[in-house]
């Protein structure tokens, strides 16, 4: 799992990047998070908005949301749709959003590669050297 | 002497690039040619004059995006540079009349921490309930922004201790007529602006609040147990939008939008757009119940974003885009208002340019 989002957190710009279930549950985490706002909650929160934002357009008989974003005045969220989960980054202010678009969708593309068993969890990555995995990396049980 | 000999050659060509221009407006006053000539004097540095030129241009070409945001961005150094000069008045000389223009400059700049602090030191330096009346009236910015209790509580304090110090104070009493307001404290905001209206007699707006208010009947007898109550998942949800945002509102005209909600789906990827302050909505490329249900879900997606930002940390929402096999929906915010843009195609900038012109906050114009 490591490897979905090392490549995330590695870009510039990016505070933090997780991988959570779509029911709100975080699957892994890397980056530096908050205490007031630890990575379990911070993930439940992240859920909660994309329930509340699929319920808004749901009258619109719209298919589930692929990826959203979600920009405020000190940073923004971009997310995107993996199986049964999301990949989810945040990034400070100032961050270009179009420029996270192709990285995001690899690492929805590497998690569903993943899972399906079609590539090995601890696979180097094939565009970096493999490094260590970053001090704040928190894991979960895997899926 | 080469640099000397640079420097007054780049001088020569910019006074002759500003000439031109100038000429190119007296030949034909388009927006854009005022924009290039605005431009030569962002580069010579002098923002005076690039808000003449915009003033200039925007009574021939009201509601210009670019024009708007020019003229934002020269108020915006102006008022940075007064700031700075009123920072060095007060190390050497320090007055209220300083004080208040500081904090008043960095309200409306939008930066209502900083205000804050700076009410608060001008309370430590000199204290005064005029001091202490600022200081309130920004932890009341900081509320809207952040629409969490503790700041409304905080604000509702600040100015409590102020009217309590002057009763004649007016700000502190507006501040509290406010907050009550958009808490739903019915009580307490008839309390404060029969107060106002004491220290403010004759005006007739604030005889017709207070009689507004005489009408609201019931509610929580006091302003914490109103604020708990409209308090949900640690975030407020006002009531009601503030006087001064009404007066806003109802100042502004929206007659101006439609014709650029057309302009933004005229050519463009875009299919539907709209266009959101408080609960009226403008609504473009779509009739009918389906121009309701699609202005209802993104008011539902705003009101959704700005809850989650909040929750997140992110501070007051700007923006929201929700990408999928129904297309591309975008949405720019501001605190007051909202512009949606949805096409099959993923939107372009050009679409998000003028969304985002379209919510501008005008704290600067």
């Amino acid at each position: 799992m490591r490897t979905v989002l090392d490549p995330l957190i590695a870009l510039a710009g990016v505070r933090r990047a997780l991988v959570i279930g779509a029911d709100g549950l975080l699957l892994e985490a890397a980056g530096h998070f908050d205490p007031s706002l630890p990575p379990d909650s911070y993930a439940a929160q992240v859920v909660g908005w994309v329930v509340e934002a699929s319920r808004a357009i749901a009258p619109l008989a719209w298919d589930e949301p692929e990826q959203l974003v979600l920009e405020g005045a000190h940073g923004a969220i971009l997310l995107r749709r993996g199986p049964g989960s999301w990949v989810a980054v945040e990034v400070s202010q100032g961050t270009s959003l179009a420029e996270l678009t192709i990285p995001l969708e690899a690492a929805a593309g590497r998690l569903e590669r993943l899972l399906r068993g079609l590539e090995t969890p601890n696979a180097p990555l094939p565009s970096r050297a493999p490094r260590p995995a970053p001090a704040s990396v928190h894991k979960r049980d895997s899926i | 002497m080469r640099r000397l000999l640079g420097r007054i050659w780049g001088a020569g060509s910019s006074t002759r690039g500003a000439r031109g221009a100038a000429r190119r407006v007296a030949e034909d006053p388009s927006a854009q040619n005022y924009l290039a000539l605005a431009q030569e004097s962002v580069q010579r540095g002098e923002p005076a004059r690039v808000e003449a030129v915009c003033h200039e241009a925007l009574a021939l070409h009201p509601d210009h995006p670019a024009l708007k945001g020019m003229l934002a961005r020269a108020t915006r150094m102006r008022l940075d540079e007064r700031a700075r000069q009123l920072q060095a008045e007060l190390a050497e000389a320090p007055r209220p009349a300083l004080w208040r223009e500081l904090v008043e400059i960095e309200l409306g700049a939008g930066r209502f921490g900083r205000a804050e602090a700076l009410a608060a030191r001008w309370q430590e330096t000199a204290p005064s309930a005029q001091a202490q009346a600022h200081r309130a009236r920004a932890a009341l910015h900081t509320f809207r922004e952040s629409a969490l209790p503790a700041d409304a509580q905080r604000a509702w304090d600040l100015a409590g201790l102020a009217a309590e110090e002057s009763r004649g104070d007016g700000m502190a009493h507006e501040v509290c007529a406010e907050l009550a307001r958009m808490v739903g404290a019915h009580a307490a905001e008839r309390a404060a602006l029969a107060r106002l209206i004491e220290a403010q007699p004759g005006q007739p707006e604030l005889e017709a609040r207070y009689r507004e208010a005489l009408a609201c009947v019931g509610g929580p007898a006091s302003f914490s147990a109103a604020l708990e109550a409209v308090t949900r998942g640690g975030v407020v949800t006002p009531l009601s939008s503030s006087y001064s945002q009404e007066r806003e509102v109802e100042a502004a005209t929206l007659a101006g939008v439609r014709p650029r909600l057309k302009e933004l789906l005229a050519g463009s990827q875009a299919a539907f757009a709209s266009f959101h302050r408080g609960g009226t909505a403008l609504v473009q490329g779509a009739t009918g119940p389906t121009a309701d249900r699609t202005a209802r879900g993104v008011r539902d997606l705003v009101r959704a974003g700005r809850d989650g930002a909040r929750r997140l940390g992110l501070g007051p929402v700007r923006g929201i885009r929700v990408l999928g096999a129904h297309g591309d929906l975008a949405v720019r915010s501001s605190s007051r208002t909202a512009a949606a843009a949805w096409g099959r195609e993923p939107l372009g900038s050009r679409e998000l340019t003028e969304l985002e012109a379209l919510v501008e906050q005008e704290v600067w114009s």
